[in-house]
């Protein structure tokens, strides 16, 4: 009766704890499945790493492991004896023990039966030793069986150092140190005050993992006690030290201290009550939850904030004007064509051209006259002042476009490098074996930057059609004669009208010059009025300026949608860097789920 | 520590935004060197229980402290000196640990120079006594590291090894394991070996470092006695100085290997690059066009050559008596030839600026599209032009803005340069001037008739003649002919010297077109271009020049031959 006791009364509670558990369990579970799923840099992933690791081992924890024998992690610096002790509780030389220092790597499982541990204990990969002694390798489980008295009631773990030389053998330590259900504290009269154990204590008094401590090597009463006044300011009063001696010393430890009777208390560990149990695991839950928010949420957050920063500015940067005029293509063709107008010959502004060229005609006279005397020839380039500009080269357009291209990426990289989360981003990015591009450009290259020659391509395609335009055109009437021959060739002698207007301008200047003799206000305004309606027709006429005006448009157009989707390009690669915010939310979310059930 | 090489430190550190190394901090143990100090420390360095105390009372051969077992441990400094040092010690001591310190005098003459410490632990939860140490071990020329067979390989320990190596010779240090009767003589060998492999690791050290397997409590067996040996007789100050050169140069050495790990010649390298490229850039982008159009259509502007033809003319003519009047008369004319001939670009301002604008693609979006390029190839760049963003808009406009100063100074130079040169006072000229207008004036209507007259008749009936001529000249229709022939006189000297003058401006012009270098470099277009390109390139030149000059001192820095290692004791 005595003995079924306890066992209903953990029933008991048990079954009132089902409940909470199990939806703590599904929450650790649902956040540890979001984590692993998330994609961040690497010195959030680390943290995610760690924390479920240490989510696991909670879990561990919620199951009901009242039938597996109880394990129980040995804790210690390099060299307190820590296997040798094991080997020593379990009487036969099962895992290795050296005077080499940090020689224990992972940690080794003395079980009576594999069955006994748990499938998915440590999260490690578990083995059975190969050879006895077993030696302990880094990131698995050793598993050793051993069949003994204690070993049916206790799995004992020997673990790694946690002060020597080697960070990887104390990361083993830890892992096993929150996955066991109860520890033992070796010490020396060496180690004893060593600050690495402070941790553990508080951590082994907050999560109520029943804790043993022993002092090996031990050759008198006073550290044992020193050492026993030391756990006291730790939290833990009168918890009784074992003391195991050297094996040269005399000294025999008080009744109850020695080996066997740390044997004893090993195989009757007592129980912890369910409340103590219960609090233990709030308080393991309490600190993952607080890791998660300030190792994990708020890194995360504030990688979000700074993508949702960087994709605003970058939204509302406003790409360059590609200073793109293709006018200097096509001003030969529209003298060309305005020379083969009808409407040009016959209007005014023919002779308003020839005389704009007066005075520099004048001007240049007696030079051209001296010419014309010394050397037979005479420079008259100004009168056909039509081919002006076309000796002007032709720019690259090409070139501009990929110019003002690198403009607006300089300023999304400046916008970028002004932050220091996209600093740590670009960083991280994994450096690509290009020998062909500068070292820190590489990377952004095709992740963040579109290829430059796409800006190119717009010049070299839009220029293409508009010469192949321009070749058809070239020997095309203009619009406005087409129409006007078509309408000629109907009226008799049409064909001598048209040579006859060609003096159209002429007549009309002496017309005007000696208005006085025949014409009177009204005529003149006829006049005029047919002059100024002459003119714009064929300027309207001329389509070269249209199509001009439409090129540039069109490069215009597509320089701009091929900066927003440079941008769009940059934003989504800032967008990808940093989980959303749903599901940074839906993180949230669960972790305030989590703290409600606590 | 060497003050040169501290200072070039502190210099990377500001350029490159790298924290100095920990060695330079305050509080570190790096050694402090004073080769002034009458004596030198030997102190015991090591973790708790490992025998510290015990060692101390074995090497001193009599008790100064007493070994504990377990708590506290040694607390304090103990000091083991020569009487006659005791004043200068304890103010050391004083100063560095106050109320921290014992000191235990002796009167052995042998032992004179040497101060031997005993230290509290460093691994321990009680801060102050890592701290004692750390203070000490920055006087201490020769630490013996002392570790037990348990705690060896501690991490600990190693840690603070290797940050007092930063500023001290591993030639200097002695290592110990104590408590060697804990064990087997089996494995003794291969434990000494184990420990000073990872010492020799920790150290870098080619060779694993000599161990002395020792155990206080049996100061006669295993290698106690040559440990006491060792230290029995202070060093002979030969052997000090030598230690303290050895301290000193490994200081050097861990400074100038935190300045290797700066990667500075790479640093320097990006730049020389960034610097070449950014030349060959701007030469193509910037120089080219500017040199084969902008300039020559600068120099070749005719309203530039007009507006310096006729400055010069109007300071020429002031000087022309008489001709001065015809110039007066055609300067409208001059100005309505000018203004057909070359409308607008009359000042040098207005001029550079139509012509830089007549450029295309436009200067300012030039200079930010090849510093984008630049930018995304070298983001250094935008270090380097944090102030000056040419990349961008505003900093470009500026840029180009201060190309067409220069160059509109320097045409406003050349004209000025032009007139003094044109308009030079020439006495010799000042007769003949004056010939050929007063002496025109005066020959032409009144003394050739006069002369003509009197040669032909002599001297014979002068008086009637002459009389007669007189009135003659003084008739109406004889002085419009003199006035008509004047006038056309006085026109074709005032062309004849506008004529030399527009000769005399060609002349020079072609002498700035060309960029040879022998005028003034002010004057020269092509100068000042390429002055203002080395200007926009200034930044980067600097930090290459900077970055090149640190390489080279870092290179006179690192000594020329090692010292070489010597075995301390």
């Amino acid at each position: 009766m005595r003995r079924i006791q306890p066992v209903l009364a953990l029933w008991y509670y048990h079954g009132l704890m089902v409940l909470r558990t199990s939806s703590i369990s599904s929450r650790l579970q649902s956040l540890d499945e979001l984590l692993g799923s998330l994609t961040v840099s690497s010195s959030i992933a680390d943290s995610i790493a760690r924390w479920r690791a240490a989510s696991a081992a909670l879990q561990f924890h919620h199951e009901d492991h009242s039938n597996d024998p109880k394990t129980i992690a040995i804790l210690g610096g390099t060299g307190t004896g820590k296997s040798t002790l094991v080997n020593r509780l379990l009487g036969a030389d099962l895992t290795a023990a050296s005077f080499r220092r940090t020689f224990t790597a992972g940690a080794v499982a003395l079980t009576a039966s594999q069955a006994g541990i748990p499938s998915n204990y440590l999260n490690l990969p578990h083995e059975a030793a190969k050879e006895l002694p077993a030696r302990g390798e880094p990131d698995r489980l050793i598993i050793v069986e051993h069949a003994s008295d204690l070993t049916h009631r206790t799995t004992l773990i020997d673990t790694p150092d946690l002060d020597g030389d080697n960070p990887a053998h104390h990361a083993q330590a830890d892992r096993a140190f929150r996955w066991a259900q109860a520890v033992l504290f070796l010490v020396t009269p060496e180690k004893y005050q060593m600050t690495e154990l402070l941790p553990y204590y508080r951590l082994a008094h907050r999560y109520a993992v029943p804790a043993l401590f022993v002092m090996n090597k031990s050759e008198e009463q006073a550290p044992v006690e020193d050492y026993s006044k030391q756990l006291a300011t730790q939290g833990y009063e009168n918890a009784p030290v074992f003391a195991v001696p050297r094996d040269d010393s005399p000294f025999q430890p008080a009744n109850g201290a020695g080996l066997s009777a740390l044997a004893e208390t090993l195989k009757n560990l007592p129980g912890i009550n369910t409340a103590q149990r219960e609090v233990g695991l709030r308080n393991r839950a309490v600190d993952l939850l607080d890791r998660l928010h300030d190792q994990i949420l708020a890194p995360l957050e504030h990688d979000r904030e700074e993508a949702k920063r960087l994709i605003e500015s970058l939204r509302a940067m406003e790409a360059p004007e590609p200073t793109v005029d293709v006018n200097p293509l096509t001003r030969q063709l529209a003298r060309r064509l305005q020379q083969r107008s009808i409407l040009y010959l016959m209007g005014p502004q023919r002779i308003l051209d020839r005389v704009r060229q007066v005075p520099s005609l004048l001007v240049r006279l007696p030079r051209t006259t001296w010419d014309w005397f010394m050397t037979g020839k005479a420079d008259l380039s100004a009168l056909n002042d039509a081919m002006e500009g076309d000796a002007r080269e032709v720019p690259d357009f090409n070139a501009a476009l990929i110019d003002q291209f690198s403009v607006l990426q300089a300023r999304i990289e400046d916008t970028l490098r002004s932050s220091l989360s996209a600093q740590r981003w670009i960083e991280s990015i994994p450096a690509e074996q290009t020998e062909s591009a500068p070292p820190l450009a590489a990377p952004l290259a095709g992740r963040i930057f579109l290829d430059r020659a796409r800006a190119g391509a717009i010049a070299d395609e839009e220029l293409a059609d508009l010469k192949s335009w321009l070749e058809n055109r070239w020997n095309a009437t203009p619009r406005d004669t087409a129409i006007l021959m078509k309408v000629i060739r109907h009226l008799p002698g049409g064909e001598k009208l048209t040579q006859w207007s060609e003096a159209a301008p002429y007549l009309l200047a002496i017309v005007v010059a000696t208005h006085h003799a025949f014409f009177g206000h009204i005529d003149l305004m006829i006049l005029g009025g047919y002059s100024v309606a002459a003119w714009l027709t064929e300027r309207l006429s001329n389509e070269v300026a249209g199509r001009t005006r439409l090129t540039n448009k069109r490069i215009a157009m597509r320089f701009e949608r091929l900066a927003h989707e440079q941008i769009k390009f940059a934003c989504d690669w800032i967008n990808g860097q940093a989980p959303s915010q749903q599901t940074i939310d839906r993180l949230r979310k669960l972790a305030e789920g989590l703290a409600t059930d606590l | 520590m060497n003050a040169d090489l501290e200072q070039l430190v502190h210099e990377v550190a500001t350029l490159t935004g790298v924290a100095a190394p920990a060695a330079l901090s305050v509080d570190s143990p790096t050694l402090q060197l004073n080769d002034a100090a009458p004596f030198y420390f030997v102190g015991l360095i090591g973790g708790k229980e490992v025998g510290k105390t015990a060692l101390v009372n074995a090497l001193a051969g009599k008790n100064l402290s007493t070994p504990t077992s377990f708590g506290r441990g040694t607390e304090t400094a103990i000091a083991y000196a020569h009487s006659s040092h005791l004043p200068a010690l304890q103010q050391l001591l004083t100063r560095e640990a106050p109320d921290q310190f014992q000191v235990v005098a002796h009167d052995l003459p042998e032992l004179k120079h040497q101060v031997l410490l005993d230290l509290p632990d460093i691994d321990s939860r009680y801060e102050n006594h890592v701290n004692l140490t750390r203070k000490m071990l920055r006087h201490m020329l020769f630490p013996i590291w002392i570790q037990s067979i348990e705690k060896y390989a501690d991490q600990q320990p190693q840690k603070l090894l290797a940050a007092v190596a930063q500023g001290n010779d591993p030639a200097n240090f002695l290592f110990a394991l104590n408590k060697s009767d804990q064990l087997d003589r089996s494995s003794h060998e291969d434990l000494r070996a184990d420990y000073a492999r990872r010492i020799a690791r920790v150290l870098e050290l080619p060779q694993p470092p000599r161990v002395f397997l020792i155990s206080a409590i049996h100061p006669d067996r295993f290698e106690l006695p040559q440990l006491r040996q060792a230290l029995a007789q202070e060093k002979s100050q030969t052997d000090v100085r030598r230690s303290v050169q050895l301290a000193k140069s490994q200081q050097e050495r861990s400074l100038l290997s935190w300045l290797d790990s700066q990667n500075l010649p790479a640093r320097a390298e990006r730049l020389k690059q960034l610097e070449t490229e950014a030349q060959e850039l701007t030469a193509a982008r910037l120089a080219e066009p500017l040199m084969d159009e902008v300039i020559p259509s600068i120099l070749d502007d005719p309203g530039h050559r007009l507006a310096m033809t006729d400055e010069s003319l109007t300071r020429r003519m002031a000087r022309w008596p008489l001709v001065n009047l015809v110039h007066t008369l055609l300067a409208p004319l001059l100005g309505i030839y000018r203004a057909s001939a070359a409308p607008g670009a009359m000042t040098s301002g207005s001029l550079v600026e139509t012509h830089l604008c007549r450029s295309h693609p436009p200067i300012a979006s030039t200079i930010q599209a090849s510093f984008a390029t630049l930018h995304r190839s070298h983001p250094m760049l935008a270090d380097l032009y944090r102030t000056r963003k040419l990349w961008e808009e505003i900093s470009a406009d500026a840029a180009t803005a201060e190309l067409s100063r220069a160059l509109s100074g320097a045409v406003a130079q050349q004209r000025s340069a032009a007139l003094d040169r044109l308009a030079r006072r020439g006495l010799v000229f000042a007769p003949i001037r004056w010939l050929l207008t007063l002496g025109a004036l005066l020959w032409f209507p009144f003394v050739q008739p006069l002369l003509e007259i009197f040669l032909q008749q002599g001297f014979s009936g002068f008086t009637t003649k002459t009389a007669l001529l007189i009135v003659q000249i003084l008739s109406a229709t004889y002085m419009l002919h003199s006035a008509g022939f004047l006038l056309i006189w006085f026109v074709f000297l005032w062309a004849y010297v506008r004529w030399d003058t527009s000769r005399r401006v060609a002349k020079l012009l072609a002498r700035h077109r060309r960029a040879d270098g022998t005028s003034d470099p002010s004057l020269n277009l092509a100068t000042t271009t390429f002055a203002w390109i080395d200007d926009l390139l200034d930044p980067i030149r600097e930090a290459r020049e900077e970055s090149d000059a640190i390489v080279k001192r870092i290179e006179d820095l690192r000594p020329r031959s090692p010292v070489p290692p010597v075995s301390a004791l």
